[in-house]
C-alpha cells in the first residue's frame, strides 16, 4: 500500500532529462558525493584511502 | 526479490545493464549505470535511468507502465552481477528524489531477511553509515557482497 501511494507521490514529479550518460552520472554522483561530505574526517579517510 | 523480472543485457565490463520495461501501452528503454567514485578505490554509484525516444536520458521520468516490482526486482539483479564481478566493490545508491529513496527503503526492507544473506546492507543516517534497519529515513544505502567468514 505505501508502495503504491510512493509510486503514485513519483508518478507526479517532473521530468529532468540529460544529453549524455556522463551527465546523468555527474549529477548522481554529486548528490552521492554532498552525503558522503557528512561524514566525520576519520570515516571518510578510510573511505577514499585505498 | 521473487518478483519477475525483466531480461537484462550487461556491457563487457558489467558497469552498464539495459532492460526493457514493458506494458501494453509502451516499451521503455532502462539504463542501470554502476561509476566509480573519484578518489575512491572501490566505492560505485548506481543510476537508474530512463532512455527517451530523443536518445537523452532521464532520471526523474514517470513511466506509468505499472510495473514498479519488476524493475526494482530487475536493478537488484544487476546488482547481484556486478558484485559477483567485482566482489571487492560497494554499492552506493539514493533515489532521485525523496519520494525514490524512501520506496528504496520500503523496498529492502521487505526484502531484507532474503538479501542479508548474501549482502551487508547499510544506509547512511545522522552522518554516518549503520546497519541497515526498516524504518529509519535513510539518505543513502550501500550495498556489498557479505566477508566470508
Amino acid at each position: 500500500m505505501i508502495m503504491e501511494t510512493l509510486e503514485k507521490k513519483i508518478k507526479s514529479s517532473t521530468i529532468r532529462t540529460y544529453k549524455t550518460i556522463d551527465e546523468v552520472v555527474q549529477t548522481k554522483m554529486n548528490l552521492v558525493q554532498k552525503i558522503l561530505d557528512k561524514l566525520p574526517e576519520d570515516s571518510k579517510k578510510k573511505l577514499f584511502t585505498k | 526479490m521473487n518478483y519477475s523480472k525483466y531480461s537484462i543485457t550487461p556491457n563487457h565490463d558489467f558497469s552498464i545493464f539495459d532492460f526493457k520495461s514493458v506494458s501494453n501501452e509502451k516499451i521503455i528503454l532502462k539504463k542501470v549505470i554502476f561509476s566509480l567514485i573519484p578518489n575512491t578505490y572501490n566505492y560505485y554509484n548506481l543510476a537508474l535511468v530512463d532512455v527517451l525516444e530523443d536518445g537523452n536520458y532521464d532520471d526523474l521520468s514517470i513511466s506509468n507502465n505499472n510495473d514498479l516490482k519488476e524493475i526494482l526486482s530487475t536493478v537488484y539483479q544487476c546488482i547481484q552481477l556486478f558484485l559477483n564481478q567485482n566482489q571487492q566493490s560497494i554499492v552506493l545508491f539514493a533515489g532521485s528524489s525523496a519520494s525514490r529513496t524512501r520506496l528504496y527503503r520500503i523496498a529492502i526492507s521487505q526484502n531484507l531477511t532474503e538479501a542479508s544473506d548474501k549482502f551487508e546492507i547499510k544506509g547512511f543516517i545522522n552522518d554516518t553509515f549503520e546497519d541497515f534497519k526498516p524504518n529509519r529515513a535513510y539518505e543513502l544505502f550501500s550495498i556489498s557482497l557479505k566477508t566470508k567468514q
